[in-house]
């Protein structure tokens, strides 16, 4: 029976697992068939279900009564903790509880379909070694394949949401996508406009100013990994006193940053890269790509 | 395997520094035959290659910047119609709609990606903007003190 269940627990998820977990499980139904092959569990995909949601709901609603048969009473037992439990899993993310705040708010907003086989409870367990997301369909909702994926999608966005509500400052007493979408349209807007502005302030100020970096920067920031370098550039050997503002620029503009863990690669090709860029401004030529992912090891 | 959030690194602001700052000093050099107004583009031009250049390739933002020259020339690849038209018929909303086609806009390459994968990198491309216009200020800020 707990095979059973777990067998049920990992086909009822979303569009493209089935394919992964008939490989790793043996199923006592033939649902192998019709599926094609190259549907395999990755998070991005768009899901193409025309054909497919027929069989699934059909291999669903069988798995279902399989169960139904074999526990007939769990279903009344545990109505009233389904709507604490149920929430939907990404990944291997284990906190549930403002995700199931949110689900149940949304399932209170759904126009309930009484669909009985629909209630499954979640798994924490297994999150981590598979690569597919983890969807339950809530009671009272529907199991079509079209909606999981689609409650999956939403689920995704509104994450993401939030996150960008931590990033635009200002944003936390705002709830709703459009105006949390607003919101960060100004202020992509407003930071683009600001680009502009400076560097025409900037424009207008250099012609006054002749400095050069290789006095101001030593080469050493760049090539030591210890992430206090930033705060020990130092003061080079031919440091003269109308170079030392823009010295200060670099100290101030790198210190106000935190970079605990600033590591940054040799910078034997980068300078080529560089003036790859800019030598020839109008005529843009590329950067090679190997070039960049081979000297910006800087994010880990 | 994190395939759906990226890792939110914080931008690497000695680089970021460095190469816009290099920008500036060859831009500097060829101040004499450029007018202002030519400058002026071309510092933004660098500013956003050297955010760009930050932030690293892995990102599509930052390739459609590096590629295809973002800001002057907003050229970057759009979806062919009909997938643009299934993410489209995705979003019931007209309101959204519009809001998403206006971000796209705003983010290099946004066009190419579909919602939630525009929605992170617009979140890295914020994090690489602010780092920027922090730096830009802070260079303009010890030229305005010495002038």
């Amino acid at each position: 029976m707990i095979s059973a269940n777990v067998d049920e627990q990992h086909f009822l998820t979303s569009d493209w697992d089935p394919i992964l977990s008939m490989d790793n499980h043996t199923m006592s139904f033939d649902v192998s068939a019709g599926f094609p092959p190259y549907i395999v569990g990755v998070s991005e995909q768009m899901p193409n279900l025309s054909f497919f949601s027929s069989k699934r709901h059909e291999a669903s609603t069988h798995l279902v009564d399989n169960n139904h048969q074999t526990e007939p009473n769990l279903k009344g037992k545990k109505r009233k903790a389904v709507s604490n439990e149920v929430h939907i899993e990404v990944e291997q993310k284990k906190d549930g509880s403002p995700e199931s705040a949110k689900s149940s708010k949304e399932k209170d907003e759904k126009k309930g379909k009484t669909s009985k086989h629909s209630k499954v409870n979640t798994q924490n367990a297994d999150a981590g070694k598979d690569d597919y997301i983890h969807v339950r369909a809530k009671r009272g909702q529907a199991t079509n394949s079209h909606s999981l994926a689609e409650r999956v999608r939403r689920e995704k966005i509104s994450e993401r949401m939030r996150l960008l509500q931590d990033l635009v400052p200002g944003c936390n007493k705002i709830t709703g996508k459009a105006m949390m979408l607003d919101e960060i349209i100004n202020y992509v807007q407003s930071l683009q406009r600001q680009v502009e502005f400076l560097s025409m302030k900037l424009a207008a100020v250099h012609p006054e100013v002749n400095f050069d970096i290789e006095q101001i920067l030593p080469k050493g920031i760049l090539h030591s990994k210890d992430g206090n370098a930033a705060a020990t550039i130092g003061f080079g050997p031919g440091m003269t006193t109308s170079h030392s503002h823009l010295h200060g620029v670099i100290q101030t503009d790198v210190r106000m940053c935190s970079m605990p863990n600033s590591q940054i690669s040799s910078t034997a090709r980068i300078p080529n890269a560089w003036d790859h860029e800019l030598q020839n401004v109008v005529p843009m030529s590329f950067i090679d790509s190997k070039d960049l992912n081979g000297d910006l090891k800087v994010q880990t | 395997m994190h395939n759906n959030k990226y890792l939110k690194e914080n931008p690497n602001q000695p680089l970021l520094a460095y190469h816009f700052i290099q920008a500036l000093t060859r831009i500097n050099l060829a101040a004499h035959t450029t007018s202002t107004k030519q400058r002026s583009h071309i510092i933004k031009h660098a500013a956003y290659v050297s955010m760009a250049f930050a932030a690293g390739n892995k990102r599509t933002w930052t390739h459609a910047v590096l590629h295809n020259r973002f800001p002057i020339k907003t050229r970057f690849h759009r979806l062919s119609g009909s997938r643009r038209s299934f993410i489209v018929s995705l979003s019931r909303n007209k309101e959204t709609l519009h809001q998403a086609h206006l971000l796209r806009s705003l983010v290099p390459g946004g066009h190419a990606m579909e919602f939630s994968s525009l929605l992170m990198e617009t979140a890295n491309y914020i994090q690489y903007l602010t780092a920027q216009v922090r730096l830009m200020q802070c260079i303009v800020e010890k030229f305005d003190m010495h002038v």
